[in-house]
């Protein structure tokens, strides 16, 4: 099973995938710091973990979740979902997360389970 | 607008994180009319309900011979504990909504039945496009016809006052006329809907993940040390509850904006709707509690007040497989304030035998849900029925404005 994406890599996939330079860099930090990797800034010498034990954690999953939700309350009613899938997961895409993705109840849930599905958290 | 890219540069706390799933905008401008001599000075809120309204569960056709049957379990009963409240001979409320029910006895509140915009697919994002942007179909625009109706008013003075910004504007209220934006600062998102679609989807492709998540959420909630007793703010009711005093208190002001949209949303019952109890009850009821602060919040200007609850379909006529509804046609819209001419169901009601069922499943479409927007507006604001037709909703000469909503 392939690896899930450390949070430094979740938040920048999710940037690029919504065509977002970072014009306000404090959103992109702040949600580091809140996923437990801010910038640069490990707890010690041996650098940042690279492991599902530690960015797979529960608290790490909902913060995620939160993260997920809130980006997509600002942003998600100015994307088609559909489109987005195509564009972020094309033919990667399994069919349980087509059908979740395109039947929610509205563009911003769509966006937030779209950027918490497996394939896009993990690598 | 896009000013929402420049709030809060911070870095977010645990809990500021959560910001709303129910959202609030106005128009910038006070309308001329609003110090007109005659002293009327109109108010309206749009509020739309994302997810698509089970209508027959929220105001029960009780007189219908087959609408306990096709409800089944869920169907509310006219006895016994949590009974509906009749409205009239024939149609009864859901209980979860007193305060309506009490604005309807005061004829402070109508119900359209039946209703349904244009649309006749099952998706959720086309059917809240069709719904907001006033187009006959689905694809994307750039406006809503609440802001091109507001285009047509006489602008006055802008209004600006204790006015902050918010997530986003709804696609109703986006277009050319001038609109600010505002949300309850750290208001916790109550994303449960969400969380428990996800969860579902992990169990099915990745059970690592739905392990994580499982515990995360399981964790949050025992943090929060409100999992059986949700307080105010912290549930999806309580957001409902939130919003809504702050946009009484914001359009009671003098200078304050006269019309203003809301969003809220997880109506989506498709699993565990509940009957008088349950998942819809929460929702209704956090709804009937907007509707409760906006009468109080607005104080003496309930008087001259319209608002227009609206979803973007109904819901299947029979329950579904896992106690829910599936996405359907016509459903309700309801009207609350004091300019409306209450205590009255509007419909002409279409049955809900097999064969009058629309493709054999859902609630039949007998009311244009734009005839009523427009007979609000043309009675309540004064848009001339032309510019209706034309620009608010788009080649919809043929739907006439209801007439007689208000007074």
């Amino acid at each position: 099973m392939t690896k899930v994406r450390s949070p430094y890599e979740f938040l920048v996939a999710t940037g690029r995938l919504l065509a977002r330079v970072p014009e306000d860099p404090a959103r992109y930090l702040g949600g580091l710091n809140v996923l437990g990797q801010p910038l640069w800034s490990p707890a010690g010498p041996n650098g940042f973990p690279d492991s599902n034990a530690a960015w797979a954690a529960p608290e790490g999953m909902k913060l995620r979740l939160d993260i997920a939700a809130q980006l997509a309350s600002r942003l998600g009613d100015s994307i088609d979902p559909r489109t987005l899938l195509e564009f972020a997961l094309g033919d990667a895409a399994s069919p349980d997360t087509r059908r979740v993705v395109e039947r929610a109840e509205s563009r911003q849930q769509a966006l937030a389970l779209l950027l918490m599905s497996p394939e896009f958290q993990r690598r | 607008m896009h000013c929402s890219e420049c709030q809060t540069a911070q870095a977010p706390s645990r809990r500021a994180l959560l910001l709303g799933s129910a959202s609030f905008a106005a128009w910038a401008c006070l309308p001329k009319f609003a110090r007109a001599a005659d002293g009327r000075d109109p108010r309206l809120v749009v509020l739309i309900l994302r997810g698509a309204l089970d209508g027959l569960a929220t105001v029960a056709p009780m007189g219908d011979p087959d609408y306990a049957g096709l409800h089944g379990p869920i169907a509310l009963a006219s006895s016994g504990p949590n009974a509906a409240v009749p409205l009239d001979a024939f149609f009864a409320l859901h209980p979860a909504m007193p305060e309506l029910a009490r604005m309807y006895r005061a004829k402070h509140a109508a119900v359209v039945h039946a209703v349904a915009t244009p649309y006749r697919e099952r998706s959720h994002f086309d059917g809240q496009d069709v719904l907001e942007s006033g187009f006959a179909g689905p694809g994307r625009v750039q406006s809503g016809w609440l802001n091109r109706a507001l285009e047509a008013l006489p602008r006055g003075e802008r209004v600006m006052s204790g006015l902050a910004i918010g997530p986003t504007t709804p696609l109703l209220l986006r277009g050319a006329a001038p609109t600010v934006a505002w949300a309850p600062a750290n208001l916790p998102q109550a994303a449960d809907d969400t969380a428990a679609r996800l969860l579902e989807l992990y169990r099915n492709r990745d059970p690592a993940l739905a392990s994580a998540l499982t515990q995360g959420l399981q964790l949050d909630k025992a943090a929060q040390g409100d999992d059986m007793k949700p307080k105010p703010g912290t549930s999806s009711a309580g957001a409902m509850r939130l919003v809504a005093r702050g946009a009484a208190r914001l359009m009671s002001a003098d200078d304050g904006p006269r019309i203003s949209a809301l969003a809220f949303d997880g109506w989506d019952t498709h699993a565990n709707e509940g009957g008088p109890v349950g998942r819809l009850a929460q929702l209704l009821g956090g709804l009937d509690g907007a509707l409760a602060e906006f009468e109080t919040g607005l104080g003496a200007r309930w008087r001259d007040t319209v608002i227009v609850v609206a979803t973007e379909f109904g819901r299947t006529a029979r329950i579904n497989g896992t106690a829910g509804t599936d996405h359907g046609t016509a459903t309700v819209a309801l009207l609350a304030g004091g300019a409306v001419k209450g205590g009255r169901v509007i419909s002409d009601w279409p049955g809900l035998k097999p064969a009058n069922l629309f493709e054999g499943r859902d609630l039949a479409p007998t009311t244009d849900l734009r005839a009523v927007m427009k007979g609000v507006l043309h009675d309540h604001l004064g848009v001339a029925e032309r510019v209706l037709a034309e620009q608010v909703f788009p080649d919809s000469a043929a739907v006439r404005p209801m007439r007689g909503l208000l007074g």
